[in-house]
């Protein structure tokens, strides 16, 4: 899958996990300004995203994550590199 | 609303569940909330109950002990002791649903190798909380177990947990684990809700063995002990078991027919022959049009068939011209045909809880069936009805019958007077009450037995009587079997001195087979839906319309 289409299908996931509509998601959506991303939303969040990703967070990682562009930078860093 | 209760954090399920309404008691609140009747748990909105056991949360520090008879029976007390909560939460509330799942406990402990060549060990524990669940389940209509233990070999306990999640959010399982736990459960639910579909529609090249029989010959085909042809072979075996458990098999095939009765009869590593296809259309039709012909000749929904073959335009074809039948995609190998079969084929289409006596026997029964349409294709019906030497059975009360009874009134669409469902726990207790009685009729003629084919709940109020409801399977409408059943009735209840019936016919739109029998037999219509009439006229009003025939009903023996 192409760059563009893992960030895409990275979007769908948080999406879906959290119900809430894909256009209202941006790279600078955080957990304090979305309802649904509360603890049990990130979790629900961690555990889709490691399937979807073959990925695996530390604890450290998912400790810290605030932002949506934290998540691109632990999954996908090459992306992440490029902005 | 589903109501979820586990000694780990299950709620990310909700993500599995998000068209249903679900709610959680959170982290190891299964006592709590069972044990106050105030709970969400007992509220009425709750129709379903999944209550998962972690093998691990069972054992809590435990797990780190040794094994012994005092650590056995100490597991075992506790897991009686919250089953008997469970059954209390069933006492009160009869109708819900409850699912709860047999027990994993992790093979890596500090045992190692103990584990399996000592004794006691925590394979002992394991079997003794599961017989416990399981005998529980049996003893409940609407308890089910899932099998965890299943998806765990079948997955791995590697596959489906993570320790990261226990640590973080006190669940053992992730992503993965909750998927299949939600797919489990809802294939299940399924299984005892809706139940099975009735038939598999079978091509033949390429799916029941390997190669083109019209190009390579009874010879060359593909089916044997040895390579390719094993995993043809074992697909059929795999095949001929989901028959036993009554699942009609039915071919469908663009061949020379007969090409493929050559291979039915003679090929030595055929595993599934003529007998075993309740229906066979081989021929150069399109599929859609042969299996429209099936489903006439067995009277069955296209909704109840589902049709394998490996050729997508086949498969495509049946679709977008039978949207009701099932097709799902095949696999790309022949090696994946039978665990693709047995996994996702069978579990989620195919899904059976209970075994009757009726399912061993599913196909004999139809090819009878289709036996009597070519003889009634001979005769007219007043010449054709004697020649099958109709002989049935009537019971009254008859325990043994009780779940095939259940089964008929659950089933029964089309044959059913008022649209009465009644669940196993309403014909138990319809059976304990003196003023109801629960008639039910075996079948039998010159082609087979069809068995238990129907059934009738009449209650009974001083000197007369209602018909509750009366159903009859499709496979009898037509023998007048429903007038031999209703006079057997009507003689028991006029030997106990009641003078008048009431019946009442509620409309459906399935029903309307059934609409004309109260009129047809001569009771008066009082209002839209009710009906009644004199117990002795009505009899001799059956008298001349029942067909001459073997009847036994098995309380005049006990009345002498």
């Amino acid at each position: 899958m192409d760059q563009r289409g893992s960030l895409d299908k990275l979007f769908q996931v948080v999406a879906e996990t959290l119900n809430v509509p894909k256009h209202e998601l941006s790279r600078d959506s955080r957990r304090d300004s979305i309802k649904e991303w509360d603890s049990l939303g990130h979790i629900m969040l961690i555990l889709a995203i490691e399937r979807e990703f073959h990925f695996k967070f530390s604890i450290e990682q998912i400790d810290r994550i605030k932002t949506i562009a934290e998540i691109i930078a632990c999954v996908l860093p090459e992306i992440s590199a490029e902005i | 609303m589903l109501r979820v209760l586990s000694n780990i954090n299950l709620e990310p399920l909700k993500v599995d569940f998000r068209n249903e309404s679900i709610s959680f008691a959170g982290y190891n609140q299964i006592e709590r909330e069972l044990l106050d009747q105030n709970s969400t748990v007992f509220s009425k909105d709750v129709t379903e109950v999944l209550v998962f056991l972690d093998g691990v949360g069972l054992l809590r520090d435990r797990f780190y002990e040794i094994p012994n008879a005092n650590l056995i029976s100490e597991i075992a007390n506790e897991i009686g002791q919250l089953l008997s909560y469970v059954e209390n939460l069933i006492r009160l509330r009869k109708t819900v649903l409850v699912m709860i799942n047999n027990v994993v406990i992790p093979s890596r402990t500090h045992l190692t190798f103990l584990n399996a060549n000592a004794t006691p060990s925590f394979y002992e524990i394991e079997d003794r909380i599961n017989a416990q669940i399981t005998a529980m389940a049996h003893s409940y209509s609407n308890v089910w177990v899932i099998d965890w233990r299943g998806i765990v070999s079948e997955h791995g306990y590697r596959t489906l947990t993570d320790e990261k999640f226990w640590y973080l959010a006190r669940t053992s399982l992730n992503r993965e684990g909750f998927i299949a736990l939600a797919r489990e459960y809802k294939r299940l639910r399924k299984a005892i809700l809706v139940g099975p579909k009735k038939v598999l529609l079978l091509d033949l090249d390429n799916t029941l063995w390997g190669g083109v029989l019209g190009e390579d010959g009874t010879g060359g085909i593909q089916l044997g002990e040895d390579g390719i042809g094993k995993a043809y072979r074992e697909f059929q075996q795999a095949l001929k078991g989901l028959k036993s458990v009554g699942i009609l098999l039915a071919v469908v095939s663009k061949n020379a027919e007969s090409d493929v009765l050559e291979v039915l009869q003679r090929h030595p590593m055929m595993v599934l022959r003529r007998e075993d296809f309740t229906a066979m259309r081989i021929n150069w039709l399109s599929k859609p049009e042969n299996i429209v012909s099936i489903a006439n000749e067995l009277n069955l929904d296209t909704n109840s068939m589902v049709f394998l073959d490996d050729n997508p335009v086949e498969r495509d074809l049946v679709r977008s011209a039978l949207p009701m039948v099932t097709v799902p995609e095949f696999p790309e190998e022949a090696v994946e045909l039978k665990s693709w079969l047995l996994g996702e084929v069978a579990t989620e289409l195919f899904g059976k809880v209970r075994l009757t006596n009726e399912d061993r026997g599913k196909t004999e029964q139809y090819q009878a069936n289709a036996a009597r349409t070519e003889l009634a294709s001979q005769l007219t019906v007043e010449e054709y009805l004697p020649t099958l030497k109709i002989r049935v059975i009537v019971d009254a009360n008859a325990a043994q019958s009780r779940a095939r009874v259940t089964q008929l009134f659950q089933k029964t669409t089309q044959f059913n007077f008022t649209d009465r469902h009644y669940t196993e726990d309403q014909i138990e207790s319809m059976s304990n009450d003196p003023n109801r009685i629960i008639f039910s009729l075996q079948y039998e003629d010159k082609f087979g037995k069809e068995g238990l084919v129907a059934a009738a709940v009449i209650v009974c109020n001083g000197t007369s009587a209602l018909i509750d409801n009366f159903v009859m399977s499709c496979r009898v409408i037509g023998r007048t079997v429903e007038m031999i059943f209703l006079r057997s009735i009507m003689r028991y209840l006029q030997a106990r001195g009641l003078v008048t019936i009431y019946g009442e016919f509620i409309p459906t739109v399935r029903n309307t087979v059934a609409s004309e029998v109260y009129r047809n037999v001569g009771l008066k219509q009082e209002s839209e839906t009710r009906y009644s009439g004199g117990i002795d006229s009505l009899l001799l009003s059956l008298g001349a319309k029942v067909i001459a025939s073997e009847v036994c009903e098995s309380w005049t023996k006990e009345d002498r």
